[in-house]
């Protein structure tokens, strides 16, 4: 082994506290990201119904996005686990907010791009946020599921926490609805994600 | 376990803590740079609505990681091989996969962190840190599961057995690890048995060493005391072989000086007075007949010194035949052995003179021994230098050795003279002198005579050069 220069020094109360202090400033550091992690964002009231009942074939499923929003990433790689299950049984469409900017295009932007890689959706866009406004959507990731009745089987966020991939709440609602049919179902769960609309704007 | 193994094992322990601590402070510093470049690249900023902000994720990654890094980082440049460090090691490393498991988003794939760093921990070869980390990893499981388990597993109500069935996938690595740290642990022991061996053994082969070159040591200067009585002792035996002679050579200087000053005595008895030119010439006789005498005991007592410590000096070789010559005159007159010494001699020799005369006396004794007693008996002493040596040569009128003889008359105690009249350690005495100085001694073969001549670097300068 090659030489080695420190020498083993008795350990002193300093070494201790050091030690303390660091240990709770890590318990601090891991409570604020589990904290952070599990704090969803705003939501509004979905309509409970949505379409004129009977008038669809399918059900439908809207998801809020905004273009920029980093942890909606986690929802679009939810919403590609969930697709072979629903794509029968709900038309689905991914909404993306118009904002005011040239930064702030949709069109073009990283998610805009992955979302339409994703085969069998739609993409739309939501001027002024209005139609995300009218699901009750203010979240980014938020999504609302209704039946062909026109039912609201499901409103929320598919991701169990901030950017976070994995089994959710959100996920097990729209599969249990899946594999129901036609039974009627309603769920809720937590959205985590950027807002869609400043808050306290018009 | 002997007490040197178990500060052989406590010394390997505290190196590799040393270097272990070190590995892990580089580690901290490249997770940091790496969870800072995750949340600038792939989360920088947060939204509300069209309004930007830092997100949170940067601010975790930069402060975040800073705590998480900072002070394992400080523990490995300034308290590197403390006994704490492995265990805040172990906390901020499982730390680190939290922190970068949030900042991917959860994936999959950064959940390897975890294996990782448990098998990283396992470099300290100590159980302790590793099993701290699974404690931990459980830990986190556990309590997430119980208060936001959709944080961990993604469902409202988590099974206790699921946190278990994480806990026992980190344990199955666990399992491979702590049986890897074990074998490592009894190799470091047994490497620790075999060093004290080694030392042990080199310990008892330096003693023994010591033993035999203090051993040597008392021998060698044994024989060298031996060899210098020995070398006095020759010398005094070629001096006995000399005695009569130079008891006779005494003698008759003391007989000139007998008469001489008795003739004085008688003379100023009577009248008229010798004349004063007549008295002045006898004691100028009797004055030079005892330098004579002085010149012949100055000889003796320069030859019969021990000159084992002389140092070299540049010596006159005339001078130093006319001395020999001196103790051996009357000898050879007596035995009716002619006595030629070069005449006009001008060579000088760097050596210790009273060993290069007893050199001499062994030759012209020897040479004297052989001849005396047969017609026109002779011994020739010559000398010359050429190309920085001085060569001397004593021949006498013998008609050469024997093959038989030559091969053994240099050996010690090899003498063909009868018994009481030689040692046998002249010639290889002289061997040694002559060695001594650089030079060499022989028998020359070519002349039809019985001649030896010996051959000496004329410094020593020449005879380094040589």
């Amino acid at each position: 082994m090659e030489p080695v220069h420190s020498e083993k020094k008795p350990l002193t109360a300093l070494d201790f506290g050091g030690a303390l202090t660091w240990l709770l400033s890590s318990c601090a550091l891991y409570g604020a990201l589990v904290w952070y992690a599990s704090t969803p964002g705003a939501s509004g009231v979905s309509p409970r119904t949505a379409l004129a009942a009977g008038e669809a074939a399918r059900g439908e499923l809207k998801v809020f996005l905004h273009p920029l929003c980093p942890c909606s990433r986690a929802t679009l790689s939810e919403l590609e686990r969930l697709m072979p299950s629903i794509r029968d049984k709900a038309e689905v469409s991914l909404i993306f907010v118009q904002l005011p900017g040239r930064q702030l295009a949709s069109e073009g932007s990283a998610l805009w791009e992955r979302a339409r890689k994703i085969p069998g959706v739609k993409l739309q866009l939501d001027k002024d946020v209005a139609e995300a406004a009218r699901f009750g959507a203010r979240t980014s990731g938020h999504a609302v599921l209704y039946d062909a009745q026109g039912r609201l089987a499901f409103s929320g966020g598919l991701t169990a926490a901030r950017g976070h991939e994995g089994d959710s709440p959100g996920r097990a609602a729209i599969l249990e609805w899946a594999e129901q049919g036609d039974q009627p179902a309603f769920g809720l769960a937590p959205t985590y994600g950027c807002s869609l609309k400043k808050k306290g704007g018009a | 376990m002997s007490s040197r193994e178990i500060e052989l094992l406590a010394e390997q322990e505290r190196v590799l803590s040393l270097h272990t601590d070190r590995m892990f402070g580089v580690v901290f510093a490249v997770q940091w740079a790496l969870a800072v470049a995750l949340a600038l690249v792939f989360s920088p900023r947060t939204w509300d609505g069209e309004v930007p902000g830092v997100h949170l994720h940067v601010y975790a990654a930069v402060l975040g990681g800073g705590i998480l890094s900072i002070y394992p980082i400080y523990l490995a440049l300034k308290r590197a091989g403390q006994p704490l460090n492995r265990y805040i090691i172990a906390i901020a490393q499982i730390g680190y996969s939290c922190l970068l498991i949030h900042l991917t988003g959860g994936r999959i794939e950064t959940h390897f962190h975890v294996f990782g760093s448990i098998a990283f921990l396992s470099a300290y070869r100590d159980p302790r840190p590793v099993l701290l980390a699974t404690g931990l990893t459980a830990l986190d499981h556990f309590a997430r599961g119980a208060l936001i388990p959709e944080s961990v597993y993604g469902v409202w109500s988590a099974s206790p057995l699921r946190a278990l069935e994480h806990a026992a996938w980190v344990a199955f690595e666990d399992v491979f690890l702590l049986v890897m740290i074990r074998r490592s642990r009894r190799e470091m022991a047994q490497l620790a048995l075999h060093q004290a061996r080694v030392e042990s053994t080199l310990l008892n082969v330096e003693a023994i060493v010591v033993e035999r070159t203090r051993a040597l040591y008392e021998t060698r200067s044994k024989v060298q005391e031996q060899e210098g009585l020995m070398l006095q002792a020759s010398r005094m035996s070629a001096l006995g072989e000399m005695a009569a002679g130079i008891a006779h050579e005494i003698n008759n200087p003391l007989t000139v000086i007998m008469g001489k000053a008795g003739q004085l005595r008688e003379a100023y008895g009577r009248t008229p007075l010798p004349s004063p030119e007549a008295a002045r010439a006898s004691l100028q006789k009797i004055e030079d007949t005892c330098k004579r005498i002085a010149l012949i005991i100055s000889g003796l007592r320069k030859f019969s010194r021990n000159s084992d410590k002389e140092p070299l000096e540049l010596t006159q070789l005339s001078r130093m035949f006319e001395e020999v010559a001196e103790l051996s005159r009357e000898r050879f007159k007596a035995g009716g052995v002619g006595l030629e010494l070069p005449t006009a001699l001008n060579v000088s020799l760097e050596c210790r003179p009273v060993e290069i005369a007893q050199v001499l006396v062994n030759l012209l004794n020897n040479a004297y021994d052989a001849v005396s007693g047969q017609p026109n008996a002779w011994v020739r002493v010559e000398a010359k230098a050429r190309d920085a040596v001085v060569e001397i040569a004593v021949t006498d009128s013998g008609l050469g050795i024997p093959v038989e003889v030559a091969e053994k008359m240099m050996q010690p105690f090899f003498t063909t003279k009868e018994v009481g009249k030689g040692t046998g350690l002249g010639l290889s005495i002289s061997r040694g002198i002559v060695e001594d100085h650089g030079g060499t001694i022989r028998l020359d073969r070519g002349c039809r005579n019985t001649r030896f001549v010996v051959v000496f670097p004329a410094t020593q300068s020449a005879r380094r050069a040589a």
